[in-house]
């Protein structure tokens, strides 16, 4: 991995959907020096052959329920947190203009 | 307890919450207990948590009260469903009346990057709580309630149980349902909580813990009576002591402290030995946890895009809307974190970067497994020390030393684990670490009683500005 610059950061930061000051850009530049020095103690190890570890334990716990229709939100509780709504939508601005 | 004396203790736990917000800043919102005590009156009083006050992190959902994981992007968010485990606080008659501050979204461990600001320790309000779960921690500690929830994602619970003197308890993975608990990095999330002795601890498993299909890591394991077989003697058990953070002790009062505990199990029948890890493998545990934590959690929190819950700032593009929200909604630490974790997520990067975490996790978790063969338990002190100053915490830099982060392990392994008081360093609380098989948190309860009788820290509060 190499070193990232301010610019890369900014832009995986807006990729993200986020902005940075100047000075959040350079520290978030060390953060990724500080990725790039846990990588190097991870490469001491050899993992060759070893499967990655996505959960603690290996019993099944998920199934498929049936296809049984189950009681959804209603519409006012999904729209309740939204700011601006208007007969049962979210209202944001227009997209096609 | 008649009704009029429950009612008396809701509010009067009520009113401590809101006392001591001037001294520890612990809570995120203060829930009146009006509502839910009229509830009560409805419910038998047979119920295991009939009355009694309980405190809750802001990370799990309440449609009673506002629910903001103590981060700017879910400023106003209320909920529109409760938690399994908010369900089953209110089943069991619990009355919440506070919501705890917390590190922002749980990311992270002192308690200072809260939205509401840091939480101050009560054994010295100049000293973190320890987090992300302070708010918590410092509540129970300070006697405002018995019973407060937490999660448990690297020592989240744990951490903070050390630093204010109070039990943390992290049950096994998938033991109590996450549906409605805001996530951090869900293959090591754990719903825990503090109390202020074993046997409440033992009492409070029983009431969260079970399947759930709304959570898709619940498991089926049945769930005991926690609460027989505590203070039986330790003889024929078997407990290890981790040497790796034994050997790192340095001469003083905590290594004191373990001495003391670890001659008195002996008395009470134990047979105690000394078992350590590949130090490799043990110095690469914050490297795992810094990925695969922010990894996920770069997963987890891209549904916090300011349109639908939660900060939703003004502009003129949807974009806009959704950048504008989410750079003023979460902090610097916080979009810092995202960024590594979103890097390590990239298809060019993943293999690199987070399956080589996740392969070096199982290394991780074999050894752990194999120094833990043939023992009933694994002790070590939570932490090295107690709870640094919020000034030294604060750009303390992530250390690799296992002394510092052997807490994760059970993270990694999924196995329970708790932090039980031991002693004091300096004035300052410090915790012993009980850890047992997965889903032996009987066997580890039966460990942690004589842990309580040795060291005789039981109920013990601080009071705090009186």
């Amino acid at each position: 991995m190499a070193d990232l610059t301010k610019e890369q950061v900014l832009e995986l930061a807006h990729r993200l959907m986020f902005d940075l000051s100047g000075e959040e850009a350079e520290q978030a530049v060390k953060e990724f020096t500080e990725l790039e020095r846990y990588l190097t103690l991870l490469r001491r190890i050899d993992t060759e052959g070893v499967e990655p570890m996505v959960l603690p334990f290996d019993r099944r716990t998920a199934f498929l329920r049936e296809d049984e229709p189950e009681k959804p939100l209603t519409q006012e509780d999904a729209l309740s947190n939204v700011r601006h709504k208007e007969d049962g939508y979210a209202v944001l601005p227009r997209v096609v203009k | 307890m008649n009704y009029e004396e429950i009612r008396k203790k809701a509010y009067a736990a009520y009113n401590e919450c809101s006392r001591l917000q001037e001294y520890l800043n612990a809570s995120a919102s203060l829930i009146d207990p009006e509502s839910q005590l009229a509830e009560l009156e409805q419910l038998s009083c047979d119920l295991p948590l009939y009355g009694e006050p309980v405190a809750v992190k802001d990370n799990v959902c309440t449609k009673i009260a506002d629910t903001t994981a103590s981060s700017g992007i879910l400023q106003g968010f209320r909920p529109v469903y409760d938690a399994h485990i908010t369900t089953l606080l209110h089943d069991a008659g619990a009355v919440m009346v506070a919501k705890t501050s917390m590190d922002e979204l749980a990311m992270g461990g002192t308690n200072l990057s809260a939205f509401t600001g840091a939480v101050n320790n009560p054994y010295d309000l100049n000293r973190v709580s320890g987090g992300s779960s302070g708010g918590s921690a410092a509540l129970a500690a300070a006697g405002a309630v018995r019973f407060a929830i937490g999660s448990d994602t690297g020592d989240s619970v744990r951490k903070p149980a050390s630093y204010c003197g109070v039990i943390g308890v992290k049950p096994t993975y998938g033991r109590i349902s996450r549906y409605g608990v805001i996530p951090y990095a869900s293959s090591l999330d754990t719903v825990g909580y503090f109390t202020l002795n074993v046997k409440d601890a033992a009492k409070m498993l029983k009431v969260l813990a079970g399947r759930d299909d709304r959570d898709m890591t619940s498991s089926y394991e049945p769930v005991p009576d926690y609460s027989v077989n505590l203070n039986t003697d330790l003889t024929g058990k078997k407990i290890a002591v981790f040497g790796n953070v034994y050997d790192a002790l340095e001469p003083g009062e905590v290594k004191e402290s373990l001495d003391r505990v670890i001659d008195g199990l002996r008395k009470k029948g134990a047979a105690i030995e000394f078992v350590r890890m590949d130090p490799v493998l043990a110095e690469s545990c914050m490297a795992v946890y810094f990925i695969i934590s922010n990894c996920e959690a770069s997963s987890n929190h891209s549904n916090l895009d300011g349109t639908r819950f939660g900060l939703q700032k003004e502009a003129d593009s949807f974009t806009q809307i959704m950048m504008k929200s989410r750079t003023e909604g979460f902090s610097h630490f916080v979009r810092k974190k995202l960024l590594i974790g979103s890097y390590g997520l990239y298809e060019d990067n993943r293999e690199e970067i987070f399956v080589k975490a996740q392969k070096v996790r199982r290394l991780i978790v074999e050894e752990y497994h194999r120094m833990c063969e043939g023992y009933d338990a694994l002790i070590a002190p939570a932490c090295p020390h107690g709870a640094p100053l919020k000034s030294e915490a604060e750009n303390a830099p992530l250390s690799d030393r296992i002394e510092d982060n052997h807490m994760i392990l059970t993270n990694f392994s999924g196995d329970p684990s708790m932090s039980v008081p031991m002693g004091f360093e300096n004035g300052m609380p410090v915790g012993l670490l009980i850890s047992a098989k997965a889903f032996d948190e009987a066997g580890m309860f039966r460990v942690a009683a004589e842990v309580e009788e040795i060291t005789g820290f039981k109920d013990t509060v601080r009071e705090v500005g009186k």
